[in-house]
């Protein structure tokens, strides 16, 4: 953990400013990376506290952690570590915040809970009290209660580990043995990716492990819960880190570069951790395990009806991991798919987590800023590979009133192969949704 | 602070003056906040009483004349990346920041000029002009952050200064907010083209604040050039190293930018960006020339074999647009990469003529070895413009002490070679007991008598560039 010594190397030179999505926002010196180190420089120095100034970790709060500073910064200062242990210092003062506890304590790490609650999501979405919220009165009434609202998926699928046995074996003999990581928000919003990623892995031989695992810890790291983070990790790392998997897989970028750092996150000098340690190279996000370890396969793809893809670098995934080539090597590899790269595709969407639900104002900023880029970029298909991204960006696109699907690279490529069990989801057109709410607001 | 502020008459009615100019969320005077303006990149650290962030440049012209009614002192500041301390609130008072006011209103091409306001970001600026093919040529190392409206106030130079010259050769016109809230066109923008007026431009670039302030500034936009050569050469000294861009200069050939860095520069550049430079030589000589191709390459030539009869031990030559783009990113971060050697940092930026840049080189390096401190050196060669870097740890004391000792030093000796005490970060608050070496008397009662006449009450940026017996009321003021 970074202490005076990673502070003080910050000299505010402010070249942060010119990559610090909160500061492009706001263009306010109390949102930039170099504010932020300067008042834990303070804090440390002890002429603030967390107890008697409350303001102060509103500021620390602030922070995406998406880490663009450290690489715009010429002294590499780490302002996302800084953060983290400048929350941890609230959170041992002060504990967490109601929100955190709720999420993090009563949902996250219990897998089943938030699976019941992805099935009331399903309930209220398929039986249409969606539209009545999106009605003219209702809509105008409550705009933040829409805000919030708008981070349900469409089509929102079942929980991927309802129905998904611990062991998915492919139709031949086994080539690889795998264990897959199933992340909390993949596994309740996102189960149509999971499930037609793993038909497209068993295709392609592998045989798979889905240990019961829990929520990675990378939530509770961020809000500065270290405590919670060793225990889940330690629940964890005893479940996936075992010599029989040559790799441990998971689709989710926040989960892998959460599980790439679990000998710190258990204890780096424990026993645990030094175990740990020695299989940590086998943690491989999904992209990088296909284009590397199976070998991109083009003979037998199909053009999946798509016309243009763009992809947006999730945080964890491009500065976290240093993954760039692995997705876009996947999408290029589609036939009848073309390419094309959206303006500040690695700039933080500002999902961060749960800071879109924290921070809406911000968050909503940059969301809308992310949309009109990809709709700019002109694709009729968003490919992303972190499930929290995915959410922010289908709110910031459906606040902005376009319909784009969102896919995960590998799950584009298990329909190009056909081996998808999912139903497509089919091209949407700026404005189809206001086109449709117009409609349901035609109705008497 | 209290005293000061009651000193000013200010009070939770002055807040809600200012809110009600600037918009709520847009005046802070919450502890905290007061705490992230207070300092620029310099070491300097002075707070404000509050903070206005105006939207328009209307409302900067609103806080201005409050400010001078109430006689509260007002500091004006872009994106705070100054590094003489002259973007802090001195004595208080109302901080201004203008990053809101970041909007290019045009650019003509068929002018060749730019309108932009004065919060717009260099970099930002630069990116709107390359796809027209056009560029704006001052180019400061904090180009990323800087605001043009703080270019322009400090007249800022930059890495293409030796041949495309530094910002007041590229300013045709200014909108002032005078000390009374009024505001003033200067240049082509009051007429819309140049005529015959005496340069009143020309006294605002470098004023830091002090006389007006910039609310739009008309810009001089010149060409892309289509091509460039960028080359490094490694020298085992940096006299060597100066000589050779003496030689160059002398030789008549103009190039885009020659740098000099020095062996802790190199060291720390090369942990940061990993580009294979020499770790562990003394001296490394950037060299840019730009232009038409054919010619470019028997400059380049000529310029080699300067070099190696100079005494440098290898050159190198970028190879393509990346390697290019990387060995200037190296030159623009330098000043922080330095964070990585000692935490801070008194930049230097004295200026000699080009003749005596070997030996004042070599003089920065007595100095810092008499006062046993570490000082990184880099310089805009080829103007003769040295920004020695002045390395010390905060918690040591006598350090501190022992970098302010050789920072006279280093003004001594560039004034003794017949040089200035800065060449574009400006006096601010760190030169200000220099003047007096630098300037007669009979120069400084002119410039107070400038000082004087447009800012009499002396609320616009109180205690910089000039000592206090030249301030306006002896320095007393605000009144």
């Amino acid at each position: 953990m970074p202490g005076y010594e990673e502070i003080i190397r910050c000299n505010r030179c402010g070249f942060c400013q010119s990559v610090c999505p909160t500061y492009l926002h706001s263009h306010d010196e109390v949102q930039v990376a170099r504010g932020r180190i300067h008042l834990t420089r303070l804090l440390l120095e002890g002429k603030y506290d967390f107890t008697k100034d409350p303001e102060l970790a509103e500021k620390v709060d602030d922070c995406l952690l998406c880490g663009s500073c450290t690489v715009a910064c010429p002294s590499s200062v780490k302002t996302d570590e800084i953060m983290v242990a400048a929350r941890n210092d609230f959170v041992t003062n002060r504990g967490l915040k109601l929100f955190q506890k709720l999420v993090y304590g009563g949902l996250l790490p219990r897998k089943e809970r938030l699976e019941r609650v992805t099935s009331l999501m399903r309930l209220y979405e398929k039986s249409g009290a969606r539209n009545v919220l999106y009605g003219k009165v209702l809509r105008r009434a409550f705009d933040r209660l829409v805000y919030y609202e708008s981070f349900l998926p469409d089509n929102l699928s079942k929980p991927a580990r309802l129905g998904l046995g611990p062991i998915v074996r492919p139709s031949s003999a086994p080539k690889i043995k795998i264990a897959f990581f199933l992340g909390c928000a993949s596994n309740a919003f996102w189960g149509r990716t999971v499930r037609d990623s793993l038909s497209y892995l068993i295709s392609r031989g592998a045989l798979i492990h889905i240990p019961p695992t829990t929520c990675c810890g990378e939530p509770h790291r961020s809000s500065g819960d270290l405590t919670e983070t060793k225990k889940l990790a330690l629940k964890n790392s005893e479940l996936i880190f075992k010599e029989e998997y040559e790799a441990i897989v998971t689709d989710c970028s926040t989960c892998a570069k959460a599980l790439s750092r679990y000998d710190e996150f258990v204890g780096p000098d424990s026993k645990e951790g030094e175990r740990v340690r020695a299989l940590l190279g086998r943690v491989v996000d999904l992209n990088t395990f296909v284009v590397e370890r199976l070998g991109l396969r083009t003979e037998d793809l199909k053009p999946t009806g798509f016309g243009t893809v763009t992809y947006h670098d999730s945080c964890h995934a491009i500065r976290g991991l240093g993954i760039r080539e692995a997705p876009r090597a996947i999408l290029s590899a589609i036939p009848g798919l073309a390419f094309r790269e959206m303006e500040g595709a690695d700039s933080c969407c500002g999902g961060a987590g749960s800071y879109g639900f924290t921070h809406p104002t911000m968050s909503g900023r940059i969301a809308a800023d992310k949309a009109a880029k990809i709709a700019k970029s002109g694709a009729d298909v968003l490919s992303t590979s972190c499930p929290a991204c995915a959410l922010q960006l289908g709110a910031g696109l459906k606040r902005a009133w376009k319909t784009v699907p969102i896919l995960h690279p590998v799950e584009l490529l298990a329909h190009s192969a056909g081996v998808a069990e999912s139903v497509p989801p089919t091209i949407g057109h700026a404005g189809d949704r206001q086109a449709k709410v117009d409609k349901r607001e035609r109705r008497p | 602070m209290n005293d000061q502020r009651e000193n000013g008459g200010f009070n939770q009615r002055s807040l809600k003056a200012l809110t009600d100019i600037v918009g709520r969320g847009y005046c802070r005077s919450h502890p905290i906040d007061l705490e992230l303006y207070s300092y620029d990149s310099s070491p300097f650290i002075h707070y404000p009483w509050a903070v206005v962030i105006p939207g328009t440049v209307d409302e900067m012209a609103e806080v201005v004349s409050l400010c001078r009614r109430h006689g509260w002192p007002l500091t004006c500041r872009g994106a705070g990346t100054n590094l003489s301390g002259g973007a802090v609130a001195h004595r208080g008072g109302v901080l201004m920041s203008t990053t809101r006011l970041n909007r290019i209103v045009d650019i003509d091409l068929l002018e060749e000029t730019a309108l932009v306001e004065c919060g717009v970001v260099n970099l930002d600026l630069q990116n709107a002009l390359a796809p027209v093919g056009y560029m704006f040529p001052p180019d400061p190392a904090s180009q990323k952050a800087s605001t043009l409206g703080g270019n322009v106030a400090e007249n800022a130079g930059g890495i293409k200064g030796v041949k495309y010259g530094i910002t007041k050769h590229h300013v045709l016109g200014l909108e002032l907010i005078l000390d009374d809230g009024s505001m003033v066109k200067t240049g082509k923008l009051k007429r819309g083209l140049e005529f015959n007026e005496p340069d009143l431009t020309g006294i605002f670039l470098a004023s830091e604040g002090t006389l007006a302030l910039v609310g739009r500034a008309l810009l001089k936009i010149t060409p892309l050039p289509t091509s460039y050569r960028t080359m490094s050469a490694i020298f085992d000294s940096l006299f060597k190293s100066g000589q050779a861009v003496s030689a160059i200069i002398a030789d008549g050939i103009i190039p885009t930018a020659l740098e000099i860095i020095d062996r802790t520069l190199i060291a720390a550049l090369e942990d940061y960006l990993h580009l294979g430079f020499p770790v562990g030589a003394e001296a490394m000589l950037l060299i840019e020339l730009d232009g038409l191709g054919p010619e470019l390459n028997a400059q380049l030539a000529r310029i080699k074999d300067i070099c190696f009869k100079a005494g440098a031990v290898g050159i190198e030559e970028a190879e393509n647009e990346e390697d290019r783009e990387k060995l200037w990113l190296a030159r623009r971060s330098g000043n922080g990469a330095l964070g990585r050697v000692k935490p801070a940092t008194i930049v230097q930026d004295v200026t000699v003529p080009i003749v005596h840049l070997p030996k004042m080189l070599s003089l920065v390096l007595d100095i810092a070895e008499r006062h046993r401190i570490v000082i990184a050196q880099m310089a805009h060669a080829g103007d003769g413009n040295l920004h020695p870097h002045i390395l010390f740890d905060p918690s040591d004391g006598q350090e501190y002490v022992r970098c302010l000792k050789a920072s006279a030093d280093i003004f001594a000796a560039a004034l003794k070679v017949g040089g200035t005490i800065t060449g574009e970060h400006g006096i601010g608050l760190e030169k200000v007991a220099f003047m007096s070496d630098e300037f007669t008397e009979a120069e400084l009662d002119f410039m107070a008598s400038i000082k004087a006449s447009l800012d009499p009450t002396g609320i616009l940026n109180p205690d910089k560039v000039l000592p206090k017996k030249w301030q306006p009321h002896g320095g007393k003021g605000p009144f």
